[in-house]
């Protein structure tokens, strides 16, 4: 499994399939982030991940979350989008390294956001002013519950490419 | 996760009747085309621990072995490499960089260059002497000698250059060419689909 389901979601939201995993946000009104396995779109608003980046085991962490709604999504070749992925495969506008990280996506074609996950001890909103994330877009930070995300080395570069349309960084094509 | 404990490592075997790994003695040296290079592990630049097979990660990959920052030679072949890493970038191709420096030595030229891909650290001097790189000239340094390898994603070695002198290394064009050849045994689809039954018909 290369990918994974992920969506920011209301306590009351219908989905087509049970999730995976699933995490509280705090101070977000009982909001939860949830996960599903590969499969048929389990929510309208669930976007694909790279699977690395969730981890029943991870802990709490600060989460800057990127997430662009249909029609208002750029191309993931944009310029601005592959300049993102260079900078996402290093350190963060204050120079800190996060402790996880994925490019989202809808379908083939476009960038749907993604999320970078922080357990350094910075203030929230620190967190999100120093994220590449606001450079293509708006992003917001939250505070997730354990559960949910993990902790993986930084991607080794160079490589910016999806690899069959699979959200970044996720390497090697499908079979 | 690896481990800093790597596997070990024979550098002159290989299964299935190719060549023995040795170093490379021309450039390019053909007669390496098919050799194993062993599945390292070691520290990258932030003291990761890090294995060879998986930074190829299904790719093909550019390594190379060098004397160290203070070396001219390397500092001339580092402007050279970095508009390869522009190119890997989107080419599906990984690069890797391994000397005997300390990762903190390896982080500060890897920032200083502006370099994105990976350097290793063989500061403990693991491997230098089982590969049979080490640059035999220097006995206060005890580096690596300057080689490039391009890999499979095995790590079979489909192409080697000796750049103990500095012409002897391979141009960003030989890299190319490398490449491609790589990359045409690698991929599956390197004729477009659908292409060849046209050619056929």
């Amino acid at each position: 499994v290369t990918w994974l389901w992920l969506a920011l979601l209301d306590p009351d939201a219908a989905t087509t399939s049970p999730p995976a995993l699933t995490a509280e946000v705090e101070g977000e009104a009982r909001r939860r982030l949830v996960a599903w396995a590969p499969g048929g779109r389990p929510h309208p608003e669930a976007v694909r991940v790279a699977a690395e980046v969730v981890d029943p085991a991870g802990a709490a962490a600060t989460v800057v979350w990127q997430w662009f709604p249909h029609g208002a999504a750029p191309l993931f070749d944009d310029p601005a989008v592959q300049q993102l992925a260079r900078r996402l495969a290093g350190r963060d506008v204050a120079g800190v390294q996060p402790d996880a990280l994925s490019t989202a996506t809808r379908d083939a074609l476009h960038y749907a956001g993604g999320l970078t996950v922080h357990r350094d001890g910075r203030p929230a909103s620190h967190v999100l002013r120093d994220s590449w994330l606001r450079r293509v877009g708006p992003a917001r930070v939250l505070r997730v519950g354990p559960g949910l995300l993990g902790a993986t080395a930084p991607r080794p570069g160079p490589g910016t490419q999806r690899y069959g349309g699979q959200p970044w960084p996720a390497t090697r094509f499908p079979t | 996760m690896t481990t800093e404990t790597g596997p070990e490592v024979s550098a002159g075997t290989r299964d299935g009747g190719g060549h023995q790994l040795r170093r490379p003695a021309d450039s390019p040296d053909p007669g390496l085309v098919g050799a194993a290079f062993p599945d390292l592990t070691l520290p990258d630049s932030d003291g990761i621990p890090r294995t060879l097979s998986a930074l190829a990660d299904g790719d093909p990959l550019v390594l190379q072995t060098f004397r160290g920052p203070w070396c001219p030679k390397e500092q001339t072949w580092f402007r050279e490499l970095l508009p390869l890493q522009d190119e890997a970038d989107v080419a599906y191709t990984r690069m890797v960089s391994l000397s005997v420096d300390q990762p903190e030595v390896l982080a500060s030229l890897r920032d200083g260059l502006g370099a994105r891909w990976t350097f290793l650290s063989d500061a403990e001097r693991r491997y230098v002497d089982v590969l049979g790189l080490r640059e035999t000239t220097d006995s206060t340094h005890r580096p690596y000698a300057p080689y490039a390898f391009v890999l499979l994603p095995d790590l079979t070695v489909s192409a080697a250059w000796n750049g103990y002198w500095y012409w002897g290394r391979p141009t960003r064009q030989e890299l190319w060419l490398a490449l491609r050849e790589a990359t045409r045994r690698v991929r599956s689809d390197w004729v477009v689909p659908g292409e060849a039954g046209d050619r056929a018909s």
